[in-house]
């Protein structure tokens, strides 16, 4: 990279900053304004008010904000080429003075920039664990990790030079980085954490039972992925604890997509293994428990995003129908990121038009053709509800389901001023600059990886903790390697490139370790752990469901004989999935339950036919004290219900016949 | 017609000058009690308690009556929220503040915000002049100066004054009740009609003395 192009980057640099800073102004003043001129109210009645902390203006702002900071460019980069050649200064970076003033500014902006940022996510944070006294064993951690890491991309770029013109020995290299990421990410017989595993599996049980999701059953988080598992359930080729062997399966994909990305973009291997370590370090060990435990972390919900970007790189098209047909496809896999990427693309087309990638007529016709084909899906679903037994499925549930959750501020944590998420910001604006400056497919790539973070990041932006911002973390850095690859291209000499790999190396691999020092290592020791207790491709959902549930599950099928069951208990979900019961009420996991219409939605039927006979928790009818749980001991709804159910019935449920954990109850009228 | 173009550029120059004034002025940084890292640091256990997160808010140096009680009662019953003063409030202050600030805005921000702004009217400016094919003498530039600083003294000195003290309060109820998010917005507001009229009376005295 010549003097020319280095100034030219810092003063692009310089204008990313201007724009990103000016951003994080805006925004920290203007939600305050907001919130102080126009206060939000809670509408709704909870049953945990503390978790209703609405936020009507933090992602309507960061929305338009950033679409009129995307305005902003676009109007920045069609003047500046006429002002330079008004004032006959295409040679300005020449000028010594112009150079020195560019430098400055550069160190302004980016001293201002920084001090708007926090500390890396939970950087230094020990949880779950206990800090060691040995502090020696967190230092060598970072090195061995750091070593394993570098020798791995040095192999296998050398690997990839030789295999270069080879396409069997090219598909290796493929192979050989799924296997690394499946290594990396594997645990031995899949471990879950049941209260979150909880809010998957209920709604599959419910439709494999036959209710409709949004019209009689309750779902958090599944829309696609939910009927999905429900179909493979009925088609024999899926079974509850091999879900985390699907996501598992995810996070491989996921990984390995980023790489071929980079790679392909880049078409350098060592970019973009770096980029592919860098990923799994920030998004699977920044985290901090067992990524797989955790169902709605990262692949499940970015992968969507991730495959698109794939399948846009393959079309090159902006608005081909397989892309289009593919969004449709695989937006509502989880229902927020649906909504995010269906906004997502909308703005890529956006985008594309003011670019004038697209003509006005295309790019209308992509959005009716948009409409179509989502309109299309929705009904084809519906259609196999319909020809399956099944109710169709209400899109005004769909909507009123959304506009509680937006309206309610239900579980929104209000975003910290001081953010590390701001450079997620200064990113977005990168790629738009990088899009607008000289349009090409790979800068369409860019642009629409931006536009993905951007919205994919509302829910981080809504709910800001920083563990959301990591599960967003994959889109992010994958940005960063494919902008980074566009300024490598200028960078000819290789001690040049060795010094920027060594640097992104530090900047995205060694500093992430050493900010989760003393998570991350005792994750990897816990992954080596598991493995050497063998079976490590054994089911250990299965196992603990047999041995937690043994006697709940006699209990209930000796004393419940008929085919749908009132469980109320914090482990519903496991207890109807032993059972193999139906469920009486319209919510399966019980703890989704927040608000008094949820409660009316949940025990419709319920209060209709008043069960002789159902299951509770000892504890709720005071017939044992507190006892080991199987789940999270989070909020606890079964209390509510069972008030809820008795005063509607107008009935007493009476304990008869108790394990240690779960009674009995008859139903006696008042 | 040039006199016209010239009366016309002042008026614009005068406009724009005392735009910038009044943003210059209201984008100031301040500084405030840090409702998420200030702590009450009670003196018989040594125990300690973020403000924010125990409900407690110090929008003016020092805590009011309201607060007052407040701190003493949760430095002597551990207590938070009582409402209806159920707590017998201890007769001398058990407490000391260990106050945190935090900046709103900066001097960077500022600059960099009026810079844009004179850019962007520089350039509008410069644009107009180029299509009226008009060169206007430097001494209007000059003259609309010096206009835009009485107008801004006489005229907009007080209404930025109040905008900036209107924002110092905005902040101050932002950052409490952000850092207050875990017991839900509800049970935050509850205190709505005391912080409210605390505000007031700041805003009364930083529009007052300033």
């Amino acid at each position: 990279m010549n003097n020319k192009k280095v100034d030219s980057v810092v003063f692009y640099t310089n204008v990313v900053l201007i724009f990103t800073n000016v951003w994080v102004f805006l925004y920290t003043s203007l939600i305050d304004f907001f919130n102080f001129s126009f206060p939000p109210h809670v509408t709704e009645t909870f049953y945990r008010e503390a978790v209703s902390f609405p936020e009507p203006y933090e992602m309507p702002l960061y929305i338009m904000l950033s679409f009129l900071g995307v305005l902003g460019l676009y109007i920045f980069c069609r003047i500046i080429p006429f002002i330079l050649q008004k004032l006959k200064q295409t040679t300005a970076f020449r000028n010594p003075s112009i150079r020195l003033i560019n430098y400055i500014l550069f160190f302004l902006l980016a001293t201002l920039f920084l001090t708007k940022l926090s500390a890396y996510p939970l950087a230094h944070e020990a949880y779950p664990y206990t800090i060691r006294s040995n502090n020696s064993f967190y230092y060598l951690s970072i090195l061995f990790y750091a070593l394993t890491v570098a020798v791995l991309t040095f192999e296998l770029a050398v690997y990839e030079k030789f295999a270069r013109k080879n396409r069997i020995l090219s598909a290796l290299l493929f192979i050989a980085v799924s296997f690394i990421a499946a290594i990396f990410t594997f645990e031995a017989r899949f471990p879950i954490s049941p209260h979150d595993y909880g809010y998957f599996f209920g709604p599959v049980y419910e439709v494999i039972q036959g209710k409709t999701l949004f019209t009689n059953a309750y779902t958090d988080y599944g829309f696609y992925a939910t009927l999905f598992f429900a179909l493979l359930y009925k088609l024999r080729l899926f079974d509850f604890p091999q879900l985390p062997v699907f996501i598992w399966f995810l996070f491989i994909v996921q990984y390995t997509i980023c790489f071929y990305l980079i790679y392909k973009v880049s078409r350098s291997a060592v970019l973009a293994l770096l980029g592919f370590f860098a990923i799994i370090t920030i998004n699977y060990f920044s985290y901090s428990v067992l990524p797989i435990t955790i169902p709605q972390y990262s692949a499940m919900r970015r992968l969507p995003s991730i495959l698109l970007l794939f399948i846009f790189f393959k079309v090159k098209k902006i608005d081909s129908k397989v892309l289009i047909a593919s969004v449709c496809l695989v937006d509502f896999w989880i229902v927020d990121v649906g909504v995010s990427i269906v906004l997502a693309y909308s703005a890529f087309l956006f985008v594309s038009l003011l670019s004038k990638q697209i003509s006005l007529k295309r790019f209308f016709i992509a959005i009716a053709t948009l409409i179509f084909f989502q309109a299309g899906v929705f009904l084809l679903i519906n259609s196999v509800h319909i020809l399956a037994g099944y109710q169709p499925i209400s899109l005004a549930k769909v909507f009123h389901s959304l506009r509680l959750h937006a309206g309610t501020g239900l579980t929104m944590i209000p975003i910290d001023f001081n953010n590390f998420f701001w450079v997620f910001v200064f990113v977005f604006f990168a790629s738009v600059l990088v899009y607008f400056r000289h349009v090409s497919t790979i800068t369409q790539l860019i642009m629409f990886n931006g536009m993905l973070t951007l919205f994919n990041v509302l829910y981080f932006v809504g709910r800001s903790h920083p563990t959301n911002m990591l599960d967003n973390s994959t889109l992010f850095v994958l940005n960063c390697f494919l902008i980074l690859s566009q300024l490598l291209k200028h960078v000819e000499k290789k001690y040049a490139k060795l010094a920027v790999y060594i640097t992104l190396f530090v900047v995205f691999i060694v500093f992430p370790v050493y900010f989760r020092r003393y998570t991350l290592p005792e994750l990897i020791i816990e992954q080596y752990n598991r493995i050497r207790a063998g079976n490590v491709f054994g089911l250990q959902v299965k196992a603990d469901l047999v041995r937690e549930f043994e006697h709940e599950k006699k209990l209930i099928l000796k004393h419940i004989p008929e085919e749908s069951a009132l469980i109320l208990d914090r482990e519903d979900v496991f207890l109807f999935i032993t059972t193999g019961k139906k469920n009486l009420l319209n919510v399966n996991p019980q703890s989704a339950i927040d608000t008094v219409s949820e409660m009316q939605f949940a025990t419709k039927d319920v209060v209709r036919i008043c069960p002789e006979t159902i299951a509770v928790d000892c504890q709720v009818v005071s017939k044992c004290k507190e006892h080991k749980t199987y789940s999270k001991k989070d909020w606890y709804m079964a209390p509510f219900i069972l008030k809820e159910v008795q005063e509607k019935c107008g009935a007493k449920y009476i304990p008869t016949v108790c394990t240690e954990k779960l009674c009995i109850a008859k139903k006696e009228a008042l | 017609m040039k006199s016209l173009l010239n009366i016309l550029l002042l008026l614009t120059c005068l406009t724009l000058f005392c735009t910038l004034f009044v943003f210059f002025y209201l984008l100031r940084p301040f500084t405030i009690i840090d409702h998420f890292k200030t702590k009450v640091v009670c003196n018989t256990n040594n125990a300690t308690y973020e403000i924010g997160p125990n409900l407690i808010y110090i929008f003016d140096d020092k805590p009011d009556g309201r607060t007052e009680k407040n701190i003493r009662k949760l430095c002597e019953y551990a207590i938070i929220n009582d409402y209806n003063d159920t707590y017998k409030t201890p007769e001398n202050k058990n407490y000391r503040l260990a106050t945190q600030y935090v900046s709103y805005g900066s001097w960077g921000d500022t600059v960099l915000i009026t810079t844009i702004m004179i850019i962007v009217f520089a350039g509008t400016i410069a644009m107009a002049l180029q299509f009226f094919k008009f060169s206007p003498q430097p001494i209007i530039f000059a003259l609309a100066l010096f206009f835009s600083l009485v107008v801004f003294g006489i005229f907009l000195f007080q209404p930025a004054k109040k905008m900036y003290c209107k924002r110092q309060i905005i902040a101050k109820l932002g950052n409490y009740k952000r850092s207050a998010y875990g017991h839900g917005l509800q049970r935050i507001d509850q205190d709505s009609k005391h912080f409210h009229a605390v505000l007031a009376k700041l805003y009364k005295k930083c529009v007052g003395t300033m």
